[in-house]
């Protein structure tokens, strides 16, 4: 079930009118609510699969429980792992066997050897990446005893596959969800209507920006060979405003949907494109992420305390890790190693804790210099996402060679002016809520309501209006 | 808690009384496929022949040119599930029907309308056909299929500039393109496009010919299946592996039923560029063409079908 699908339309307001008319005097029936709208949410896509998350849930809630009882550090220890193996093995099966048969073959064929790899027939779970870092993350709180195991199964099942979450994050952590799970919840207007409004300002960024990006990203990708550079620059931008807005979108209606049951859920992007570097830029992307591995991959392989040469080490651990998270190709790997390229000046350097707040805090203009390192760190960006989104190194290549070639300074064969003025707009619109947690959450909040409600409507108006062809969301295959 | 769902009512009430308005609006316009299930409702008893097919039959046959009563069914993108569900509704009042024409085009074994970047047709299926087969909800309704855009020019050529909605003539053929395309160039377009390397529709597809098979032969009528011709761009460009699977599963039809015929105009060199819309579609000269040579083998069967008549009496 897609977030900009008629059946949502039609599911959410049932789940909201059961939630908060049927089940709102006891918190365990809200509970059991959730858990099974999440399971039926999730079953929409594939049945099958649900088996596969009820065991992984199993399995986590379980190692938690008996890590707590471990009478000894050993035991605690391999049931720790005995978790992390189950899930990092499934993980492996059904994301990446395929990819390590293909370039084992691939790696025997260099040597003369030719075999043909034994793949596996198998779709890919929706959302597994997501809810076994979830799982995972709640595993190693407990073996680092940061927090208790949950014992109520039903709230520790609801931790992990909340549906709003469940198929593309944020990448939730015990500490901060659990909590909200186990807490009564009570209606509360203002974060009903905040949430109301962070799914509108989510749909309009899929609908318009990233649906109609989409279709000359994928028309110019897939055909690279026959557009010029300047096309292929342009394929590029779309790419980059594809990518964002599709997934920045998805956590925006995922977060919009939490508030309308009472729960906060983690902040996941926070304007990365007004990044004056790229280390900036990474603590404005998938936020979820990049602190899921900065906590649990980062820090514990020594962070920035051991020297020069670990940070390096560790950073390129970290973008090479978080690339293959994103799948079973080089291009991801490529990508995560071009960003650790890009970032490694300013670990060396000590600069890349410089900008931790947002560009021209409480003024309307950047200056010439932000202005300037804005443009650079997108132009960075932009580069990376070429690999990202290429089929494969040779693609990504050829794309970036026919950029620096002559024809870059031809006219493109491809000028949807109607797609620019929209992201010009939606930028604009951007930097002015740049302060706030989504771009809109204060746009004409102290205007009349007629005001308010014209605003409202003509978001509305422009995603009906401006509805590119359907799109999946990008990151359901991760 | 009641505060918001009186805030949302009133805030949603303007926008859903202007989609109800559109929606009538929209469904008030005149369309092929209304058009064509209204004509089959009135006149499906005095068929003899009923074309059926994508948009290579809605071009590329003009039954003004079809001996005895006949009516072109086919709708740009229409697969053969949907050609199916068609003659399956009508079969009862097709109480004339001497032929099913319907063509085997390259793509036919292995796409489905569903399926296709064209699946928001469905629609008309459900709405002006009234088939409902479809599960989707969004395929009963007019506005939550197409783009607002889109539905707001359709509203405006057909309410404000007063232009023509149905682009078919009263037998059922495609009024042809003012605009011609590159020819060349679409030909090796629509050979790309057509390409499908996804074989997993084949045996559905298969079985819907078997059944259409079925449907005509208790009728008592024929099946004739033809691949209509293209320009060389198109044919010099396509998988051989699909287009030889299709032919050999036509064969195989063949020689299992005996109501069944077919004639490949694919390579037909009779048909000169003057002919073609574009790379894969007739023009107006080029339908009445190829309609003729249909007739022609129609007429054939008749007399073929005649013949084994009589020596059956005999």
């Amino acid at each position: 079930m897609l977030f900009n699908s008629i059946n949502f339309v039609i599911f959410l307001p049932i789940v909201l009118a059961l939630y908060w008319f049927v089940t709102n005097k006891s918190l365990k029936l809200q509970n059991a609510l959730l858990l099974v709208s999440s399971y039926f949410f999730y079953a929409c896509w594939d049945y099958r699969f649900l088996f596969l998350l009820i065991f992984s849930t199993l399995l986590d809630y379980f190692t938690g429980l008996k890590m707590a009882e471990a009478r000894t550090p050993a035991i605690k220890k391999s049931w720790f792992w005995l978790s992390v193996c189950i899930n990092l093995g499934f993980l492996g099966v059904f994301k990446y066997f395929n990819f390590f048969a293909a370039s084992f073959a691939q790696a025997l064929s260099l040597v003369g050897l030719h075999t043909s790899p034994w793949v596996l027939h198998i779709v890919l779970p929706v959302g597994i990446s997501f809810y076994t870092f979830h799982g995972l993350s709640y595993v190693i709180d407990i073996y680092k005893d940061r927090i208790k195991p949950e014992k109520d199964f039903v709230t520790y099942s609801v931790f992990v596959s909340f549906f709003p979450l469940l198929v593309a994050g944020p990448i939730e952590r015990a500490t901060h969800l659990l909590p909200q799970i186990k807490r009564e919840r009570h209606f509360n207007y203002s974060q009903a209507i905040d949430g109301l409004k962070q799914i509108l300002w989510g749909m309009f960024k899929k609908v318009v920006i990233a649906d109609n990006c989409a279709y000359y990203a994928n028309m110019i990708f897939n055909n690279a060979g026959d557009y010029s550079g300047s096309t292929h620059v342009i394929g590029a931008l779309f790419f980059t405003f594809q990518i964002y807005c599709d997934f920045s979108g998805y956590s925006d209606i995922a977060l919009g949907t939490a508030k309308l049951f009472g729960i906060d859920l983690l902040r996941n992007f926070a304007y990365p494109y007004f990044s004056r570097d790229i280390a900036e830029f990474w603590r404005r992307w998938h936020i979820s992420l990049s602190s899921w591995f900065r906590d649990y991959l980062y820090i514990p392989l020594g962070g920035s305390k051991g020297g020069t040469w670990m940070r390096v080490r560790n950073t390129f651990i970290i973008f090479l890790v978080s690339g293959f998270w994103h799948g079973a190709n080089w291009t991801f790997i490529v990508w995560g190693g071009l960003n650790a390229l890009f970032i490694l000046p300013l670990i060396i350097s000590k600069n890349n804790r410089n900008h931790l707040e947002i560009v021209a805090q409480g003024r309307t203009w950047p200056t010439m210099r932000e202005a300037i390192n804005m443009v650079l760190t997108f132009a960075l960006a932009n580069l990376a996402w070429i690999v990202f989104r290429s089929e494969n190194i040779g693609q990504a290549w050829d794309f970036i060679a026919k950029i620096f070639s002559r024809s870059l300074f031809t006219v493109p064969e491809v000028m949807p002016v109607k797609i620019f003025v929209l992201i010009f707009i939606f930028m604009v619109i951007e930097w002015m809520g740049r302060e706030e947690q989504y771009a809109i959450a204060r746009l004409a909040i102290r205007r009349p309501r007629l005001v308010r409600w014209s605003v409202y409507y003509a978001i509305i108006f422009c995603i009906f209006y401006f509805a590119g062809t359907d799109q999946q969301f990008i990151y359901f295959q991760f | 808690m009641k505060k918001i769902l009186k805030k949302i009512a009133i805030f949603l009430l303007p926008i859903i009384v202007l989609a109800l308005v559109f929606e009538v609006l929209l469904r008030r316009i005149p369309n092929e496929y209304a058009y064509k299930r209204h004509y089959m409702e009135q006149h499906a008893d005095s068929i003899e022949t009923l074309f059926l097919g994508s948009s290579h039959a809605y071009l590329g046959i003009n039954p003004a040119f079809i001996s005895g009563n006949s009516f072109n069914a086919a709708i740009s993108s229409q697969s053969i599930d949907y050609d199916l569900e068609i003659l399956k509704k009508f079969a009862p009042q097709l109480t004339h029907l001497k032929h099913v024409v319907l063509p085997i085009s390259y793509f036919t074994l292995f796409t489905n309308l569903s399926e296709a970047s064209e699946s928001w047709r469905v629609k008309y299926y459900m709405l002006y056909f009234q088939l409902h087969s479809s599960k989707r909800p969004t395929d009963y309704t007019e506005i939550l299929t197409g783009s607002l855009e889109l539905n707001i020019k359709r509203l405006i050529l057909y309410y404000l500039l007063k232009r023509e909605s149905v682009g078919c003539t009263a037998l059922g053929w495609q009024i042809p393109f003012q605009k011609m395309q590159d020819v060349a160039a679409t030909g090796l377009e629509g050979a790309k496009k057509h390409t499908n390397k996804n074989r997993a529709l084949y045996e559905t597809q298969k079985a819907i010919l078997n059944e259409i098979i079925s449907i005509a032969k208790q009728k008592n009528a024929t099946v004739l299946f033809y691949t209509p011709p293209a320009y060389p761009t198109y044919y010099n460009h396509l998988d051989t592996a699909q287009l030889s699977l299709t032919l050999r599963t036509i064969d195989q039809l063949v020689s299992n039923n005996d109501n069944v015929y077919y004639h490949n105009f694919l390579r037909d060199s009779s048909f000169t560029i003057q002919d073609f819309y574009d790379g894969d579609h007739m023009n107006g000269p080029g339908a009445e063409i190829l309609s003729k040579k249909i007739d022609t083998l129609l007429r054939d069967i008749d007399a073929v079908k005649l013949q084994q008549q009589v020596n059956v009496s005999r």
